[in-house]
């Protein structure tokens, strides 16, 4: 994957992108790898500020941590769910640990999916996703 | 930062029942390898900023020896990665110290327990 195939796709669908994490770090790390393309990115520390803004507009991707200080990644997902659904925008909770079984069918059912932060963390990883989202949000 | 309980102990229904001790567990072993990806994802983006701009100076150098004029487009661009790299080295700089720390507690959790483990022994 190259970014000038990511930038040559985005130019026919630019994705849209939030990512709600409470570590400063971890949104200032998306945010680098995120530079230079042309997604166009939101990115919440605070939970309650990112389920206001998503319940206005869901975006094309969405990444949720999955420990937060006022509620966990799964529990915000589920209410989000809840309030607007996920049709037309691909959902992932982002752990650093491997959710046990019983969470990965919760997440599931919610129609959205686990995502290693390693690959957040990672430009070519995280390009790469998003490649792969673009053809998904392409082929629709 | 990073209290609430994804499983067990009365925050959720998301999971099977723990105890408070594999709660913490597994909220610190999430910590410590958020840290460390964190910590790989800056010292990659260091990495690649700083050898651009080794390829950057260097062109610049030669395009100094070979003109008396000065590329601006070349020096903003190294000047850009300069700053690139400093703001690499200050973020994986700050991921480092939140590592440390959390190893830290990591390791004072350990000394608690064992000397909860030794009392009960005795």
């Amino acid at each position: 994957m190259s970014e000038a195939v990511l930038q040559h796709s985005e130019q026919s669908q630019p994705l849209d992108i939030v990512v709600v994490d409470d570590d400063q770090l971890t949104l200032d790390m998306v945010s680098w790898n995120l530079r230079r393309t042309q997604s166009a990115h939101r990115l919440f520390t605070d939970s309650e500020a990112a389920m206001a803004h998503l319940c206005e507009s869901m975006p094309g991707m969405l990444v949720v941590d999955y420990y937060m200080p006022t509620i966990n990644g799964i529990d915000f997902l589920s209410s989000l769910h809840a309030a607007v659904g996920f049709e037309g925008s691909s959902v992932y909770l982002c752990s650093a640990v491997f959710p046990r079984q019983r969470q990965i069918e919760q997440i599931t059912a919610l129609g959205a999916s686990v995502l290693d932060k390693r690959e957040i963390c990672n430009r070519s990883a995280l390009l790469g996703l998003l490649e792969a989202q673009q053809r998904v949000t392409g082929n629709k | 930062m990073n209290s609430a309980q994804p499983d067990g102990e009365g925050h959720t229904s998301t999971g099977a029942q723990l105890t408070p001790d594999e709660v913490n567990d597994h909220k610190l072993n999430h910590d410590l390898r958020a840290s460390l990806a964190i910590t790989n994802g800056f010292n990659q983006a260091l990495d690649s900023s700083f050898s651009e701009l080794c390829v950057s100076f260097g062109q610049l150098l030669d395009s100094q020896a070979s003109s008396t004029m000065m590329d601006v487009e070349l020096v903003n661009k190294v000047e850009q990665l300069e700053a690139d790299c400093r703001f690499c080295l200050s973020r994986m700089s700050r991921s480092l110290e939140k590592l440390n720390a959390r190893l830290d507690s990591d390791s004072r959790l350990q000394i608690q327990t064992s000397s909860s483990e030794r009392e009960e022994g005795s």
